[in-house]
């Protein structure tokens, strides 16, 4: 087929259905659903990868958060009705912020002293206390740095 | 008029690895000992400096090509201009002799109604339409004259067919081609990841537009593509979940998608060089025995043809 154009430029009222239709088709997906019309077991398929891939983004910022109880789950549970945003750490920082509200004992106890480490680091708390891989841990903010003290047992 | 094209494919031979640093020791004795066809390292995790490891593969002759994973060419925003700039800067600082993304979109909006961006952290296949593809061929070649090297394309992992869809997936990158004059990176095991969707799809077709779409037999796609535009290919491994096929990039090597390179070497006299791809359950066992599979596939087939650069 011998191209009639070289123009780079395609018609903006084309940029915008197609930016439109992608974002009802993504935003559809990124909540867990399968966008009208299209096969069911791919569809799942496919909101699947894009919630595991999600999940491994913000792991990859926070790998404690395994630490809260279901923390998969609940991470699911928000992500449907939470758009991802760019930054992966954001998004882990939000979901913790939405399981101190929204999960049930012990994970919203687990989410809330997560929530208080992150505060910490942040600077805008001294001291906050939580537990790592089965032992008490202690994170004391000073000046620029976060210590962590480790319970013997 | 007749698109431009370069008409000497980049030279990119015998059996390669992806970059990963896990793998850097594995790659350096491979690179030492000839056995290793050429390499691909995620574009941006390209710095302003070559790792000391990259830079010693290069020091040693194998080719690495920088593989971009943001661009979203197939979105309907134009590319961003600081990310083609990037990928030309990993082409320059590799010297590599072409770049290659993907024919997908990573993030929806950015245009229009939507001005606000809804990131998909994952390469999401659009809409095969006239439309959409008016628009990819335009990011196309806004990206190929932003850079200094040939740039490959890769078909997607295709677990989304769309109902509004009117090409067949081997047409779509025929036209796409033909176009822009890009070279295509045919990943052999995103063909048949889509060939297992659609027969899936194929218990729910909604029209008979949407059934010429389909493609479930891998011959289907030699048939239409235009083989002498392949730059390199890519393979890697995957796993069936709920009745649908998709590419892992964690499991070994299956004999279907071995049996796809055997199919697609069969078909063409031309021997791109075959990447493998692996992100997860890496070690250098796992790759250098992958290395040798892949290798005597291609011996089978080619017994003529060598594996070595």
């Amino acid at each position: 087929m011998i191209a009639t154009a070289t123009t780079m430029s395609a018609p903006d009222s084309l940029r915008g259905n197609l930016a439109d239709r992608q974002h009802e088709v993504l935003s559809s997906l990124l909540a867990g659903r399968v966008p009208a019309g299209f096969e069911p077991r791919t569809a799942t398929a496919t909101a699947r990868i894009l919630g595991t891939k999600r999940w491994r983004g913000v792991l990859a910022a926070d790998p404690e958060l395994v630490e809260i109880p279901q923390a998969r789950s609940l991470f699911e549970r928000y992500a449907a009705v939470h758009p991802q945003p760019e930054c992966s750490h954001h998004d882990g920082e939000a979901f913790v912020r939405w399981a101190t509200l929204n999960a049930s004992l012990p994970a919203r106890l687990a989410a809330a002293q997560h929530f208080a480490v992150q505060q910490v680091f942040a600077g805008r708390r001294r001291v906050a206390t939580t537990r790592r891989h089965g032992r008490r841990v202690l994170f004391v903010g000073l000046a620029d740095s976060v210590f962590e003290l480790k319970w013997r047992w | 008029m007749t698109v431009g094209r370069q008409n000497s494919r980049p030279a990119l031979t015998g059996v390669g690895i992806g970059w990963r640093p896990e793998l850097a020791q594995l790659l350096d004795s491979m690179a030492r000992d000839g056995s290793l066809g050429f390499s691909e390292v995620i574009a941006e995790s390209v710095g302003s400096e070559l790792s000391p490891a990259l830079a010693a593969l290069r020091e040693r002759g194998v080719p690495v090509v920088p593989h971009g994973v943001s661009l979203g060419l197939a979105g309907a925003a134009r590319p961003d201009p600081d990310r083609i700039a990037r990928l030309a800067r990993a082409a320059q600082l590799l010297d590599a002799p072409l770049v290659s993304e993907h024919v997908a979109f990573v993030r929806a909006g950015g245009v229009g109604l939507h001005s606000d961006v809804l990131p998909a952290g994952h390469l999401v296949p659009g809409p095969r339409t006239r439309e959409s593809l008016a628009v990819l061929v335009a990011n196309v070649r806004e990206t190929m004259a932003g850079l200094p090297v040939p740039l490959a394309l890769e078909n997607p992992a295709s677990t989304l067919p769309w109902p509004e869809d009117e090409f067949s997936e081997a047409d779509f990158l025929t036209e796409l081609v033909e176009r822009t004059g890009c070279w295509l990176l045919l990943d052999l095991a995103n063909i048949y990841v889509s060939t297992r969707t659609h027969e899936v799809v194929n218990d729910h077709l909604v029209n008979r537009q949407h059934a010429r779409a389909l493609i479930t037999n891998p011959q289907h796609w030699f048939d239409r593509l235009p083989l002498d535009r392949v730059a390199y290919l890519h393979i890697a491994g995957g796993a069936e979940h709920d009745g649908v096929y998709t590419d892992t990039h964690t499991h070994d090597l299956s004999e279907a998608v071995l049996g796809v390179l055997t199919a697609f070497l069969s078909r063409t006299t031309s021997q791109p060089g075959v990447l493998i791809e692996r992100d997860d359950q890496l070690s250098p066992a796992n790759s250098r025995q992958e290395w040798q599979l892949v290798s005597d596939t291609i011996q089978a087939v080619t017994p003529d043809g060598g594996v070595t650069r």
